[in-house]
């Protein structure tokens, strides 16, 4: 067992949080190491692997998968990596890899709106957060410059500086749906990490129309590019570097950790803070598997708190046929959305939600369909090119409660690093179930002024998720219902704290990882503060 | 100056291809090449980049064709400088397309089909008549005719890329035991019982044949590009696959660049 290795600062997970956290405290001049399961993957790479690949429409394809640090897989086989205890399925995606997940994402960098901090008090229903909007907005603000966000100042959420450019110009398609659909709906352009100038090296969007799975030009911020600037600003990152397991001294401080390379051998890495920052799903299975004597369900676990509160962001959709040509797929993927179901009274009521219009073109799914139908010959051509430009696609992004019983438990089958995999225990409740059927409504109106044929609607009672792994290790001030607190410390391992979607109690109506990197910076500029506070306190 | 007919068909009728190839680099079209960029063709040892030009009425597309070994990495097609020097071996071609009268169709009038381009040949008199654009210009090598027959009958276009055509054929024929007779037992089919494409699959999924697979394999790899699937699938074409080239005019395939920031936000036709 080699023990070589050691900074002040350890981070598990190299994706968009663990690598700002990295890179934030590097500029301290504090010594970093982060520890990736995955290996290094270029972009170049991936663009390739996307089109070569035959499942274009399956985002993980273009990524590698690696038996050293397995991820879920579900085409063209599921891999059976996230056991599924039920009932409702949980088939959550995430890339172990370095860079991570938001390798591909839409690039949403959502704010909350002010009352998502406090639902509890205003509305009855799930908890506050106690961090509130005020306190964490120039942390917004700070991630929303690191990233280079886009966006226009409309969307409900308060802002105390301008953003740092404006939003990406407007799709054609999106121009149309916002005239017709005033004044009923007010669609707004979404504020998003995708650059509508250079910016910070990286280049305006060029309207690839690929930013799931993949920006080949970086005019969209990912985890790649924040560890390029990790490592700029002086971070070291070990890959392929598998984290199973975090040892304490006893007094509860995290000591190690230590991690398999792909060969299986066992490294321990020493360290002056560790910060877990492996996704929602990997950094509660890391707490479940550093079991010891003194804390035998593992650590920050002592109350039986980790891995609960699962929550994600469900959509239901409709797909339809415009009356005019749209021609989806020009410019960026997720340009627009309706935002004025996010907050309101109705929340004691039912789940609030975000509308979102796609811009994904519709060319391979209209071809597979048409194969899938039979259509052959030149009424082909003419059946594409009609659900190329008319057919359009709006879909809800609901707000899930953070319920006990939704949870990442350890499985008992092993993974092939004869880990236990993760077990999601995952249920859709009626309050977003209802919020389902008033969008519902939405959709209907929505077509109606859009001259819309052809309604699609997905099945009442099924949703997709959108890989949004929120929860599973959340923030509180009450140890007994959370698992780290309000600056993401664990409450009983005073060097032990967790970054990244995880920690977000609640999972609003926006996107997660904007307030995952907001808080991350606030969980940092608190170390940094702390650590200065200690070392004047021992000079004088 | 070289210069090359080729007679294509579209959506609008019959036109003439005008290939011209071009000495250099500077041929004065104006614009910025890297906007409107896309990797063309990567067949036959050469990869294309292509950009349209609107000069009047008259609509051009130019390529600049380099050996593969000096081409520029596709992944990086986006981000080429406006003009990038000429590389060794490079060959630039300029393409107008314009109408023809129908007196063309006097055979002897005809020119020569152009390199990559074919026209497919027709086994029995039906299958022709089913192809929007009757210009036969046979391939007689048997099994070879046949798929290009039925492959023009199920794309419903009769110009096919040539190298495509062979890099399919062979892939369905090595995954598929008994392809080649299946596509001549099932072009036989069509034209004994004079099947239009349209009622096809319905009409071999009724009587639970087995060629009912096959219009599908066939039309999977034109129209997406992908032999086989599960996890047997692996790609032959992307943005040559027929469903990329349908919508050209309007859409780039995802991955190639639409064009300078905020392109997006005129009409698109």
């Amino acid at each position: 067992m080699a023990d070589n290795l050691n900074a002040d600062f350890v981070i598990i997970g190299s994706g968009i949080v663990g690598a700002l956290v990295a890179m934030k405290l590097a500029r301290s001049g504090a010594s970093v190491l982060i520890l990736e399961a995955g290996p290094r993957y270029t972009r170049d790479h991936i663009v390739a692997n996307f089109r070569n690949s035959p499942r274009r429409s399956d985002w993980m394809s273009p990524y590698p998968y690696s038996p050293w640090a397995p991820h879920p897989v579900y085409k063209p086989q599921d891999n059976g990596y996230l056991v599924q205890a039920g009932p409702y399925p949980y088939p959550a995606e995430y890339i172990r890899m370095v860079g991570g997940t938001t390798w591909h994402w839409a690039a949403h960098s959502w704010r909350n709106v002010p009352n998502d901090h406090r639902i509890h008090s205003l509305y009855g229903v799930g908890v506050d957060w106690p961090v509130s909007y005020d306190e964490l907005e120039p942390h917004y603000q700070e991630a929303e410059e690191i990233m280079g966000v886009s966006g226009a100042d409309n969307t409900g959420s308060p802002r105390s500086r301008p953003f740092p450019m404006e939003p990406v110009a407007e799709v054609y398609a999106m121009r149309r749906i916002r005239e017709r659909l005033d004044p009923v709906y007010k669609v707004v352009s979404n504020t998003t990490a995708r650059n509508s100038r250079p910016y910070d090296g990286r280049p305006a969007c060029c309207g690839n129309n690929s930013c799931q799975p993949i920006c080949p030009i970086d005019a969209q911020f990912t985890g790649g590019v924040a560890v390029e600037k990790a490592e700029a600003a002086g971070a070291r990152l070990l890959p392929n570097a598998n984290v199973y397991k975090l040892e304490h001294d006893p007094q509860g401080r995290v000591i190690a950790a230590l991690y398999y390379d792909p060969d299986k051998v066992s490294n321990r890495v020493s360290g002056g803070t560790f910060i877990v920052a492996a996704n929602g799903i990997e950094s509660p299975r890391l707490l479940l598997l550093s079991r010891s004597d003194k804390f035998p369900n593992g650590l920050a676990n002592a109350r039986d708190m980790v891995g609960r509160h699962l929550m994600d962001h469900p959509s239901t959709s409709l797909t339809f046929d415009a009356d005019e040509d749209m021609w989806l797929g020009r410019g960026p993927q997720s340009p627009s959305s309706i935002n004025t179901m996010r907050d309101g009274d109705f929340r004691r009521e039912h789940a609030p939600y975000r509308l979102d219009f796609t811009n994904i073109s519709r060319v391979d799914g209209a071809t597979t369909a048409l194969i899938a139908e039979g259509v052959y010959g030149i009424e082909f051509e003419k059946r594409l090119r009609h659900s190329a430009a008319r057919e359009l696609n709006v879909k809800t992004v609901l707000e899930v409660l953070p319920h006990p019983d939704n949870r990442i438990t350890l499985s008992d089958q092993k993974d092939s690093m004869g880990l236990p995999k993760p077990q999601a225990h995952y249920a859709i409740d009626d309050y977003t179930a209802r919020g389902a059927q008033r969008g519902k409504e939405d959709f209907r109106r929505i077509a109606e002024l859009l001259g819309g044929t052809n309604l699609r609607f997905t099945p009442d009672g099924s949703y997709a998720n959108n890989q949004h792994i929120c929860g599973t290790v959340s923030m509180g001030n009450d140890p007994s219902s959370s698992v780290v607190d309000k600056w993401g410390r664990a409450h009983d391992h005073p060097n032990l704290f967790l970054a990244g979607t995880g920690v977000i109690p609640t999972a609003g109506t926006c996107n997660s990882t904007e307030n995952a990197v907001a808080l991350a910076l606030r969980t940092v500029d608190h170390i940094l503060q702390e650590q200065t506070g200690r070392s004047r306190a021992g000079k004088t | 100056m070289l210069r090359e007919h080729v007679v294509s068909i579209g959506r609008l009728g019959i036109f003439v291809k005008l290939i011209d190839f071009i000495d250099s680099v500077d041929f004065g079209y104006g614009g910025n090449f890297s906007s409107n960029l896309s990797q063309k063709l990567s067949d036959g040892g050469e990869t294309c980049y292509s950009k349209y030009s609107q000069n009047g009425s008259k609509r051009f597309q130019f390529f600049r064709c380099v050996p593969v070994a000096t081409a520029y990495d596709g992944a990086h097609a986006a981000l080429l400088p406006p003009v990038f020097p000429q590389a060794p071996g490079e060959r630039i071609m300029r393409e107008s397309i314009e109408p023809v009268p129908l007196s063309i169709l006097d055979q002897e009038a005809l020119p020569q089909p152009a390199r990559r381009r074919i026209l497919a040949g027709f086994v029995g008199a039906y299958a022709a008549t089913l192809v929007p654009w009757a210009l036969a210009q046979p391939v007689r090598d048997g099994p070879h005719a046949d798929f290009l027959a039925l492959s023009a009958l199920i794309v419903g276009r009769q110009a096919l890329d040539a190298s495509m055509a062979a890099r399919i054929r062979a892939a369905l024929t090595a995954d598929t035991p008994g392809f080649e007779l299946a596509a001549g037992a099932l072009l036989k089919l069509i034209n004994d019982r004079k099947i239009d494409p349209r009622g096809l699959q319905k009409t071999l999924d009724d009587e639970k044949s087995p060629l009912a697979p096959l219009p599908r394999q066939i039309a999977t790899a034109w129209f997406l590009g992908v032999i086989g699937s599960g996890p047997k699938a692996r790609v032959i074409a992307y943005e040559h696959a027929l469903n990329a080239q349908i919508v050209a005019d309007v859409l780039k395939p995802p991955t190639y660049a639409y064009g300078p920031h905020g392109s997006w936000s005129r009409k698109p036709l």
